[in-house]
């Protein structure tokens, strides 16, 4: 079989990945900042948000190297590859569980922060749903969470330097440039990019995101739609 | 008549501690938890005029509550933080951090900042520009901010 310069990770992969790196950046200095950036990190947990959806959804209809049937972490995959067997392409049983653990980790942040409160000015949109002791326990959570999420990206980002400059495989060129030299067979895993699965997608993605930020959620607390009416009084 | 003044020393004595610290543990903690709760009350009002509704912005309204947030500013909250405070029950448990009481040159500058704070942002208030007011309104929550990520405990 001829080694050819392959494509492994598709276009919205590697949008995902890269906007998920600056949006988690973007996400951790405003969340530091406080203040009126607080608008902006509630936006950008929005954003996240899309981002998650979307690769969920792609997780399951997506290209073949990103679907989550292609790299999920069974016991006879890890066993393989920790007996040093595994040659496939794409994530290894390893980094499967770190993609898992990445956007689990992703998943708690953005739903415990729909529910936070700073005490000081900021409430997330889905705030009012529940109580005031819940919601401060669930912005403990998500400041603990978060501390999760950086030791996981460490790990993550320890693990691609590792492969970079100890196993002399360089894992960031392909997230990049979405190439990678490998062994092309006629029946391999490549295919053109499905326009209509990634609109499908696209779409899906956005209506959830819609619908977290929108007032139509708050019609299941009829209390939100309704409050009741704060006194007229002029003292 | 030795006897009376002794009697009138004490007493004076004692109303002089409770003046100094607002009185037993728990109602230091109420007290400032009372505060706190009520500057929110304050704050979210200012917030829904000044940055969700600016539609809705009164200038009398957040001049009020940018009143009531000075004036507790200026109250001498310190008072409520005296010593053994990290540890009761006011309306709900305390979540101050013990360190507070060994890093009280950070506290006290974490006040002072809010009260310059606090003071200004009623000034911008009385000049009543909506983007001022805003501007100030965000300057004076990551003063809140700042001592709430040094000493409050997580939950």
């Amino acid at each position: 079989m001829p080694i050819q310069n392959i494509e492994i990770w598709d276009l919205p992969i590697r949008i995902f990945h890269w906007s998920l790196v600056m949006l988690t950046l973007s996400a951790y200095i405003t969340g530091e900042q406080g203040g009126n950036l607080m608008d902006w990190h509630e936006r950008i947990g929005g954003a996240i948000l899309f981002l998650i959806v979307f690769r969920v959804i792609w997780g399951l209809i997506g290209s073949p190297y990103a679907r989550f049937s292609h790299f999920f972490p069974t016991i006879s995959r890890l066993k393989k590859y920790f007996q040093g067997q595994w040659a496939e392409e794409g994530h290894n049983p390893l980094g499967a569980i770190s993609v898992f653990v990445l956007l689990l980790l992703m998943m708690i942040l953005v739903t415990t922060g729909l529910f936070s409160n700073d005490d000081i000015a900021f409430n997330g949109p889905w705030y009012l749903f529940i109580s005031k002791e819940t919601s401060d326990f669930l912005s403990g959570q998500h400041q603990r969470f978060f501390d999760v999420l950086v030791y996981f990206i460490f790990l993550h980002t320890a693990a691609i330097l590792f492969y970079v400059f100890v196993k002399k495989k360089n894992l960031i060129a392909p997230m990049v440039t979405g190439k990678k030299k490998m062994q092309h067979d006629a029946t391999s895993n490549h295919q053109a990019l499905n326009r209509k699965k990634l609109l499908f997608t696209i779409i899906i993605s956005t209506v959830i995101v819609w619908l977290t930020f929108s007032d139509v959620i708050h019609q299941l607390n009829p209390d939100v739609v309704d409050p009741p009416p704060a006194s007229s009084a002029n003292w | 008549m030795m006897k009376r003044s002794k009697y009138l020393m004490a007493i004076l004595f004692s109303f002089l501690v409770t003046q100094t610290h607002a009185g037993p543990i728990e109602d230091q903690i109420k007290f400032r938890q009372s505060a706190y709760s009520f500057m929110g009350w304050n704050a979210a009002r200012i917030k829904s005029q000044v940055v969700d509704h600016p539609d809705t912005f009164s200038k009398e309204e957040v001049l009020a509550a940018a009143e009531v947030i000075a004036a507790i500013a200026n109250s001498g909250l310190g008072k409520l933080y005296g010593p053994g405070t990290d540890q009761g029950t006011g309306w709900k448990k305390t979540r101050l951090k013990p360190e507070f009481f060994e890093k009280q040159e950070e506290a006290k500058n974490i006040a002072i900042k809010f009260n310059q704070e606090a003071n200004e942002f009623k000034k911008v208030a009385e000049a009543g520009n909506v983007n001022d007011i805003k501007l100030k309104f965000g300057k004076l929550s990551e003063s809140c901010k700042s001592c709430h990520d040094s000493f409050r405990i997580r939950e």
